[in-house]
Parts: structure tokens; C-alpha cells; sequence
């Protein structure tokens, strides 16, 4: 059925004994069907009841040229995708709204001195170098004088985009084959697999994409982001805290919290790996001295990690759901070319600069595609939203340039990694200075979860949300942004 | 799973009872039908939230005229029937049925060996499916996906056999050529 690059895969005539008819049936048959809310059969009753008569026989046949009796309305589902955005946004609320108590020692250590931009220099090479990091991530504070420590799962990231994150408590695992580009998300009860969902050609996923992927991936992914991002406000030669760290030589660097992106008051720390370069916590003191943090155990960093790890060998195949966003791989061109489906003019912006190291590696679009920003159906043969992202690749780093035209754009939608954004994040006004949007105001966002990111509305009606988001400073943010030039055919 | 017709009707005596009054004989008439009847409405509406709506109405409406109900027909058809025009009236209401667009220009190769291949393969079927007109697809559906003949697929979508017949003639034919021509060829051609 599918043909790429010429290959007929499945959907050709006569395949094996079938007709081509036959083939047809049995793949409708196989094709799945969504299953009812889980109280269908019971409103069903409810309506029921209410319409019996007294005799509890359904209601006699309206005489002829009597108009028949209304049903009543049906109670209207919630939309799946709001309860599932709902509970990964309350998840990483409870991860970081939640008073914690208890800090594990840190210890004064004697690695080098160093300063600020030793470290920033560190987690930047770590983040262009490593091939590979596991761990396992706990959350951990304390509250009224009480420690706790909480192991959420445990992750293995490459430099080629693959991730597997376990999330133990909640019974998820979620998997993402880079090479083959297949995302996966596996639900478990007491161990045994119930059901896995399938998805393709995403973009290079990020913490937008949150029904593939874990909160705990949300903190601890972006942790190294962020952490670099907050270092990267502070002067160069602020001077850092050696120490040791669960057993490994660290630096330790406290900055305001505003600074990082947080409340008006307390501090936050980053606690770097003086090895490999990679933040192994970060926790927000508050002025009562109580602390929320999320920190990574059991480090591995670098060596190669065979694909199989990002594929869990679970038999699911009967309840295999395949999932789609509407995402698919476009060519520079093709991606030009979708601008035209919009109602008014959308042009997708790509960077003519990007940091050193730094090369595409994915042009992916969408027509009515899910995820960047609030959910809205679209009417018969409308195309209420199209979506360009670039994906740039530098080893473990990434940053993508999200290009979005909408129909509507109602407030507050503009930002397209604000629908599960917390309060912690924080936004400035810019002005860019040069390129296609030159004299436009951007906002930075600068932030956990949130990855650090920039975003502009342009177009008629400021329809048109252009944003930047990634591995980048604050400056590197703007500079991309000043450089953003038309996609043209 | 294939249908055999001999077992694609319930039995009797469970609609008597229900037409006597029992609810629960009721629901068992529903549930009996469930798999099917959500594979036409889902067809139809392409919203699973959507699909359920319409089918508690379009149960409700079978309910208020079961005492009508004479056996003129198969209990299956008579449900099948009223799915259908109540989808018909969400989707003119609604007005959400997606037309999608051709935007799937797939670049890459496909993955071997992989589940994805068959999500692939569903994912083009839908795609190939919301392609054609909603009166074509309910066809494909009755008569390729349950097997039904000519005869109770027109008695469901009211319209004479030979009406159904020349649909299904023209569903095949878009099918086929659009289930076997690369993706670019069909963004060219749609």
C-alpha cells in the first residue's frame, strides 16, 4: 500500500492469494476503530430511562405526520487531547509545584576553580560531544523540615535524537527510534504490557510533543538547555563552587531566581558534572530555605547504545493504535510550497544563520497538524492551521524553527510551547534588528519545562507565529531570529 | 476475523424481549452490533467523539421505534440504516468531516519489519478512504469491510442496487488508483 521512493510495499494487485478486493476488506477489517467513552452504554440507559413510558416499554412510534419527540442531547466527551495534555501538564506541576524538604549533601570538593564561563564552556562542549547519557531522575526537596527523594524513571538519550524514558510510577515508557523515525509510547500495568501507540515522521521531537514523551523528559532534557541558558546570563567571571556531588567532582553555581526564569524571590542551583560537562541538578531554594529540585543518578555518559534499546520488546501487536499528528517529512521546497494553502499569505521562515556547528537535519509539515498551540477543529475542507518546522542538529544539542499559520489565533496562542507551559516561565520583549521580520517584538522565554525559546507573530492579522526554541542562549535565540529569511521555492 | 453471515444477526429472541420492554435485551441488541456500527459512523464522521455522539442518538432513536419495528428487514440493517442517516445529519450539522489535503509527500524509506509498516499501511487506507465522497465510503464499508450484498448495502444507504453498484464500481476504481500511486503523483493529480 505504501509507495515510497517508487517501492511498492504492500497495496499492489493481487498480492499473495488475495484479490485486490479481498486485500481491501481485510485491511478495513484490521484497521482499528476508536472505542466508546467508557460510560457510552450507561447514558445510553440513563436516555432510556428517562423516555420510557410507564408501562417500561420504549415509548410508542410517533403517529404519522407528528413530529418525533427530540432525543436528548447527548453529554459531550471531553477531548482526549485536552485530558492528556491536561494530565502531562499536572504532572510536571505536582514535579515542581510540590514543597520538598531534605537536600542531599553536597559536599565541598577541591576540582579546579573555575568560573562561569568555564562551566558554561563545559556544558557546551558536553552537549556538542557526548554521544550517549543515562541516568536515573529523582525529584527531591524538602518541606517543613522533612526530606524526601522521589525516583520518577530513568532515560537514555543519543546525539542522534533516540530516547527511551521509563516512567515506573505511572507504568509509561516511551520510546523514539531516530533512524527509523517512529515514535512509541507503551502503557503498562503491574508489568505487563496493556497497549502501545504509533507515530511517524514527527518532527524531531521535543518537549511540544507531549503525548510522546514523559514530563520527566521534559526536566530532565531540557535541564542541560536550561541550565546552560541560565548560566549564560551570568557574567563570565563569576566565580563557581567546587564540590562533590553523589560521588563525582562538580561545580555548583547559584543564581537569582528571576534570573532563572522563576519566582521574584529564592535562588537557584546548577550543579554541573566537572567530568562530562553534563548539569547533573538543578534545585529552586525559596526564602523559608526549602528546596525542589530534580537531580540525575547514576550517570553514564558517552559509548555507543545499540538501537533495540529504543524499541521495547513488548508483545502488543493486537493493541497496537497508531497515532498521527498529520506530520510529514517535506523536501525545502514542498515546505515553500504548503505556504500557499493558507487563506492569506504564509510564508515559512528558515535562519540564514545558525551557531557554529549546527546543520539542518529536518524539514517537516503539517495541514491541521496537533500540538503547537491550543487545538481547534477545523469545518469541512478547511485548513485551519499548516505547520513548517526546522530541526538543526549539533550532537546532543537541537534547536528547531517552528513556522505556524492559523486560521484563527485566538490570545494567548501565539506562543507555541505555551499550551503546558507553568509558571515558571518567564518572557522578555525583544526587537529584532535584521532580516525578513526586522522591526518585529519578540518575547524570549527562558524557563523550565519549557525548552528556552523566542517567538514573533507576523502576517496579516499577526496569524503567523514564527518561533526559535532549543540548545541556544539568549543571545543565540535572537541572533537566529534576526537572520530568518522567506523559504522560497 | 471474517463475517459469516449466519452470525451476523442476533438472535430473536432478544429483540422480542426488547420490544417487550427490556432494556438490558436492548443494549445486548446494541452491543451485538457495536464493532460495526462504530466502524460506519467512525467512517463517516472521522471524530471519535463525534462517533459516539451520534451513536447514543442513533440508539436512541432505534429505541423510540422498536415497537415499529415489524422485521421487514434484518434487525442489523434496520441499525445500520438508522446509524447512517444520523450521521448524515451530525455531519451536515457539524460540518467537521476533514477533507484532507495533499500534503503527504512522503520523502523517505519505510521502515522494515516495524508495527509502523502497518500503522503506515492503516494511515494510507484512511487517508485513500477520506478521499471519497462520504456516500462511496459507506458502501466500501458494508460491502468490503462486513460483506454485505448489494441488496441490504442499498436498503441501508437508500437508494436502489444498481446506484449502489455503479458507486461501488467508482469507489474501487479511486481506491485502487490512489492506493497504488506514490504520494507525489497524488498531490499532483487531487
Amino acid at each position: 500500500m505504501s509507495t515510497r521512493r517508487g517501492q511498492s510495499v504492500e497495496w499492489n494487485a493481487e498480492v499473495g492469494r488475495l484479490s485486490w478486493d479481498d486485500q481491501l476488506g481485510r485491511e478495513l477489517r484490521e484497521a482499528p476503530v476508536p472505542a466508546h467513552a467508557p460510560d457510552h452504554f450507561e447514558r445510553i440507559r440513563e436516555r432510556m430511562r428517562d423516555l420510557a413510558g410507564g408501562d417500561g416499554l420504549p415509548p410508542a412510534p410517533p403517529a404519522r405526520g407528528r413530529p418525533p419527540v427530540p432525543a436528548p442531547p447527548p453529554r459531550r466527551r471531553l477531548g482526549i487531547r485536552f485530558a492528556a495534555a491536561g494530565a502531562v501538564a499536572a504532572a510536571v506541576v505536582a514535579a515542581v509545584a510540590v514543597s520538598w524538604a531534605g537536600v542531599p549533601g553536597i559536599r565541598r570538593a577541591t576540582p579546579a576553580p573555575a568560573t562561569a564561563d568555564t562551566v558554561l564552556a563545559r556544558v557546551q562542549t558536553a552537549l556538542t560531544h557526548l554521544g550517549s547519557i543515562s541516568g536515573d531522575v529523582v525529584e527531591y526537596g524538602s518541606a517543613r523540615g522533612r526530606p524526601y527523594a522521589h525516583r520518577v524513571g530513568s532515560f537514555t538519550f543519543t546525539s542522534r535524537g533516540d530516547y527511551r524514558i521509563v516512567q515506573t510510577a505511572e507504568g509509561v515508557a516511551y520510546t523514539y527510534d531516530s533512524q527509523k523515525r517512529v515514535a512509541r509510547r507503551y502503557v503498562f500495568r503491574d508489568g505487563t504490557p496493556l497497549y502501545s501507540e504509533v507515530a511517524r515522521d514527527l518532527p524531531d521531537p521535543g518537549p511540544f510533543f507531549n503525548p510522546w514523551m514523559g514530563s520527566t523528559q521534559v526536566l530532565d532534557r531540557s535541564v542541560a538547555a536550561y541550565a546552560r541558558a541560565v548560566i549564560a546570563e551570568l557574567g563570565p567571571d563569576v566565580p563557581v563552587t567546587p564540590v562533590t556531588w553523589e560521588g563525582r567532582t562538580a561545580w555548583s553555581i547559584t543564581v537569582p531566581e528571576p534570573l532563572a526564569g522563576g519566582g521574584p524571590d529564592g535562588t537557584a542551583r546548577i550543579v554541573v558534572d566537572a567530568q562530562s560537562g553534563y548539569p547533573l541538578a538543578v534545585e529552586h531554594w525559596n526564602n523559608d530555605g526549602e528546596v525542589s529540585g530534580t537531580r540525575i543518578e547514576n550517570v553514564h555518559v558517552g559509548g555507543a547504545v545499540p538501537r533495540s534499546r529504543f524499541t521495547i520488546d513488548a508483545q502488543v501487536q493486537d493493541k497496537l493504535l497508531p497515532m498521527s499528528e498529520r506530520f510529514r517529512r517535506l523536501t525545502m521546497r514542498q515546505a515553500a510550497a504548503l505556504g500557499a494553502r493558507a487563506t492569506s499569505t504564509f510564508t515559512p521562515y528558515r535562519p540564514s544563520w545558525v551557531p557554529t556547528g549546527y546543520r539542518l537535519t529536518g524539514i517537516t509539515g503539517a495541514v491541521n497538524g496537533a500540538f503547537l498551540g491550543q487545538y481547534r477543529p477545523v469545518k469541512a475542507g478547511e485548513v485551519g492551521s499548516l505547520t513548517v518546522v526546522l530541526t538543526y542538529r549539533r550532537g546532543f544539542d537541537r534547536f528547531c524553527v517552528v513556522n505556524r499559520w492559523r486560521s484563527d489565533n485566538p490570545p494567548g496562542s501565539d506562543d507555541p510551547f505555551d499550551e503546558d507551559s507553568v509558571a515558571l516561565s518567564s518572557s522578555t520583549r525583544v526587537q529584532l534588528t535584521s532580516g525578513s521580520l526586522r522591526g518585529a517584538t519578540a518575547s524570549v522565554v527562558l524557563g523550565l519545562p519549557d525548552w528556552p525559546h523566542l517567538y514573533v507573530t507576523t502576517g496579516a492579522g499577526h496569524d503567523v507565529s514564527v518561533s526559535v526554541a532549543g540548545d541556544l542562549t539568549r543571545e543565540e535565540l535572537q541572533r537566529v531570529a534576526d537572520s530568518l529569511r522567506p523559504i522560497v521555492e | 476475523m471474517t463475517y459469516d453471515p449466519a452470525e451476523r444477526e442476533i438472535d430473536e429472541q432478544t429483540v422480542r424481549a426488547a420490544q417487550r420492554g427490556d432494556a438490558e435485551a436492548f443494549v445486548r441488541m446494541l452491543k451485538y452490533y457495536d464493532s460495526r456500527l462504530r466502524a460506519l459512523a467512525i467512517r463517516i464522521l472521522r471524530d471519535p467523539g463525534l462517533m459516539d455522539d451520534a451513536l447514543q442518538d442513533a440508539s436512541i432513536k432505534a429505541y423510540q421505534s422498536l415497537r415499529g419495528f415489524r422485521g421487514d428487514s434484518e434487525v442489523g440493517t434496520w441499525l445500520y440504516r438508522i446509524t447512517y442517516t444520523t450521521c448524515l445529519d451530525y455531519l451536515r450539522r457539524e460540518r467537521r468531516f476533514q477533507v484532507l489535503t495533499g500534503e503527504d509527500a512522503l520523502a523517505d524509506a519505510a521502515c522494515d519489519d516495524d508495527p509502523c509498516d502497518i500503522v503506515t499501511r492503516w494511515a494510507e487506507l484512511e487517508d485513500a478512504l477520506d478521499r471519497l465522497p462520504v456516500e462511496q465510503r459507506v458502501l466500501i464499508v458494508l460491502v468490503h469491510q462486513y460483506g454485505y450484498d448489494y441488496r441490504t448495502a442499498a436498503a441501508v444507504v437508500g437508494v436502489p442496487e444498481g446506484t449502489v453498484s455503479s458507486r461501488l464500481a467508482a469507489a474501487r476504481a479511486r481506491l485502487r488508483r490512489l492506493l497504488t500511486e506514490p504520494a507525489y503523483v497524488r498531490e499532483q493529480t487531487s
